[in-house]
């Protein structure tokens, strides 16, 4: 796949051999304009109803400032967060509608994952894969930029050129002055019989 | 008269491998590198065009069986809000 991918690679996660229990992933999204109170009594709530239905969590992930792909619920700026949780089987549809209920999230998404799920940070590897793409960037600019600089140079090698040609013209000007005047003296010869 | 409609960029279908596959076209093998996950920006980006719909198999070379994991994924970082539904 990607060679950030490839590089970056996280542990990974099973479920215990009680019966009954599974592994579940949520993300959650959140607003960045709450006030901070607000916002760590919301992440709270958020993960006691986990709590309530003997929910283990087994790995948390809070995502930087992210810009949305599209405005939601008028906010162009969110805030992820993700858990991986183990949670018994008949927990989830709860946890998913009360979830809904909750005013300030977003949007969350709750899903089953399999036994050896690899937890890999992802913002990480989106800001290696920012970095590399901003380099190639500028490669390709200077590559651009070279090349504009060989034909400009080559340019002003054609242009020293023709100026010599230039010199030359009025010099043929002359000659064809000449040439007029020598016409019309000929013309004007009363010898001539035409 | 083919060659000269086609992009130049685009190689011939016969000859490209799915990117997730890899050499290991088995069934046993596309389970073990089955995983696309909706949270990497970076590898769902690449098989989005610039109106955000997801590119065809014809192009892009992805075997179906990766191709509908690639589907789910793509919707899920759509509903998310990563991933635009369009441009």
């Amino acid at each position: 796949m990607t060679s950030a991918s490839a590089t970056i690679s996280g542990p990974t996660v099973t479920a215990s051999n009680t019966d009954g229990v599974r592994l579940y992933e949520c993300m959650v999204l959140l607003p960045v304009n709450l006030p901070q109170k607000e916002d760590a009594a919301l992440v709270k709530n958020i993960e006691e109803l986990f709590a309530e239905k003997n929910g283990k969590q087994l790995y948390k992930n809070e995502w930087d400032r992210w810009g949305l792909a599209f405005a939601i619920k008028g906010h162009s700026e969110g805030r992820y967060i993700v858990y991986v949780y183990e949670l018994p089987a008949d927990a989830m549809q709860e946890i998913d509608a009360s979830l809904h209920l909750e005013k300030n999230v977003l949007r969350h998404l709750l899903l089953r994952i399999p036994d050896g799920y690899e937890l890999i940070d992802y913002p990480a590897q989106f800001r290696t894969w920012l970095e590399e793409r901003d380099k190639e960037e500028a490669k390709q600019e200077k590559e651009k930029e070279e090349e504009l600089k060989k034909k400009i140079v080559k340019r002003v090698a054609k242009k020293t050129v023709s100026p010599i040609v230039k010199k030359e013209d009025p010099a043929t000007h002359e000659g064809g002055a000449d040439l007029s005047e020598k016409l019309e003296e000929l013309i004007s010869d009363e010898d001539l019989n035409l | 008269m083919a060659t000269s409609s086609t992009p130049q960029n685009m190689t011939a279908p016969q000859k490209r491998s799915c990117p997730f596959c890899g050499s290991d076209r088995s069934r046993e093998g596309k389970q073990k590198n089955a995983h696309i996950d909706y949270k990497d920006y970076p590898l769902l980006k690449k098989f989005t065009d610039y109106f955000g719909n997801i590119k065809k198999r014809y192009y892009t070379g992805v075997c179906l069986f990766h191709q509908k994991q690639l589907r789910e994924a793509v919707e899920r970082a759509r509903f998310m809000g990563l991933l635009a539904y369009r441009k």
